[in-house]
């Protein structure tokens, strides 16, 4: 049982936060609210929505994201930010959540481009933002998703849960979605420059210089060795005709 | 040519009894012909022509131009009178939610303010951008899944 009157005092840039047992998904919900709030000319309130099950979670281009009861967090977070600093925050709440995992429980987290979290190799969490701008003003909507518990028939061999990988630090739904609610708190209101997200992300990446990777968008596929990300947050790929900067597409390592 | 300058033509064709007459001005082309005293707007039209990218090259090579399957009668091109909507961010620009829907829009629809007209995503961020006026949309710049950077023409729209 999480007590949401006892843990909004304690929270610096979250002001609402809901618990829903199950929706179609937090996105989803968020997005509806963000464009009430556009369409009716009201400021956006920085809320967080956390369902106990999703029946229709999702990922980039509507993949599915399993979202079973109890067995992980599916979370949206809404935030307002100027236009300008938008770009970074897929990095940034990268590495809100690697953290989250490394102070919580311990967990070898390491984010693959652009915000994919991985320990051992495999995905323990992910992000999915959508936006919009209206005047300079960005409202976004942050989708989180976290394994928390393996999922009986799981056919997903590239993911991995945090009991699983957290040992004895791992305590439960409730405790984890608490430590979550207040770790992507304190990290949003941090407010992190662009030169603290950069080098935040680089030292938390899986991403070694050379590595070899490829990346596709479409029919098209630019294959080659890492080499960094620059200053926008694109992935840096040297292949033989030069470097090439990847701002979408899935990036595949070998 | 803006809707108001065009209804001022209108006026003073039927005021003067004016049997027709033909102004083309910044790509934008009218006729209007005069009979008795209702004179009617019998044509106009954009004249489209090819698109040179702004600012800084892409990092990615653009996918070549599809051939064109009309080519417009005056292929100079002309952007006044026309609201350009850019690119806010660095990123991919894609005209439909998935790849499974339906364009957003396309040339030649009505779009009135708020309405979403492409994503830009960029690192999953999947950035809707909307039309911050109500007009017809009469240019696309860039193709489906090509990079476009900060401020480069997305739209072109007539309001």
């Amino acid at each position: 049982m999480i007590r949401t009157r006892d843990i909004i005092p304690r929270l610096k840039a979250i002001e609402s936060l809901a618990i829903i047992p199950r929706v179609a998904s937090t996105n989803l919900v968020a997005r509806r609210i963000v464009n009430e709030c556009i369409e009716n000319e009201l400021s956006l309130p920085q809320a967080m929505i956390v369902a106990r099950e999703q029946l229709a979670g999702h990922g980039r281009n509507q993949r599915s994201w399993s979202s079973p009861p109890g067995k992980g967090i599916y979370a949206t977070t809404l935030v307002t930010r100027t236009a300008d600093e938008m770009g970074l925050m897929p990095l940034n709440m990268a590495t809100i959540i690697a953290r989250y995992l490394i102070d919580v429980f311990g967990v070898a987290a390491q984010i693959k481009w652009p915000n994919d979290i991985l320990a051992g190799g495999r995905k323990l969490a992910g992000i999915l933002i959508e936006g919009r701008v209206q005047e300079g003003r960005a409202y976004l909507a942050i989708g989180t998703g976290v394994n928390l518990e393996p999922v009986h028939d799981d056919n997903r061999p590239n993911a991995t849960t945090v009991s699983e990988v957290a040992s004895q630090r791992y305590s439960g739904v409730d405790d984890a979605i608490v430590a979550f609610i207040e770790h992507v708190d304190a990290g949003l209101a941090r407010h992190d420059s662009k030169q603290k997200v950069l080098a935040d992300w680089r030292e938390l990446t899986v991403h070694k210089p050379g590595d070899a990777i490829s990346s596709t968008i479409g029919e098209r596929t630019v294959a080659g060795a890492w080499s960094r990300i620059d200053d926008h947050g694109r992935a840096v790929i040297s292949t033989p005709g030069g470097e090439v900067a990847i701002s979408a597409g899935d990036l595949i390592t070998s | 040519m803006n809707f108001k300058e065009i209804l001022e033509l209108i006026d003073k064709v039927a005021d003067r009894g004016i049997a027709s007459v033909e102004v083309e001005r910044a790509g934008t082309k009218v006729r209007i012909e005069g009979k008795q005293s209702q004179p009617q707007v019998i044509h106009s039209y954009v004249t489209e022509g090819r698109h040179e990218a702004a600012g800084a090259p892409a990092p990615m090579p653009s996918p070549a131009p599809a051939a064109a399957s009309a080519p417009a009668p005056a292929p100079e091109e002309s952007e006044a009178g026309l609201h350009i909507i850019t690119s806010p961010i660095v990123g991919t620009f894609y005209r439909a939610a998935n790849p499974e829907s339906e364009a957003f829009v396309n040339v030649g629809d009505k779009v009135s303010k708020g309405k979403v007209l492409c994503i830009i995503e960029a690192m999953k961020l999947m950035n809707e951008i909307e039309a911050d006026s109500d007009g017809t949309l009469v240019k696309i710049y860039p193709q489906n899944g090509q990079p476009v950077e900060y401020g480069e023409k997305l739209f072109a729209v007539r309001v």
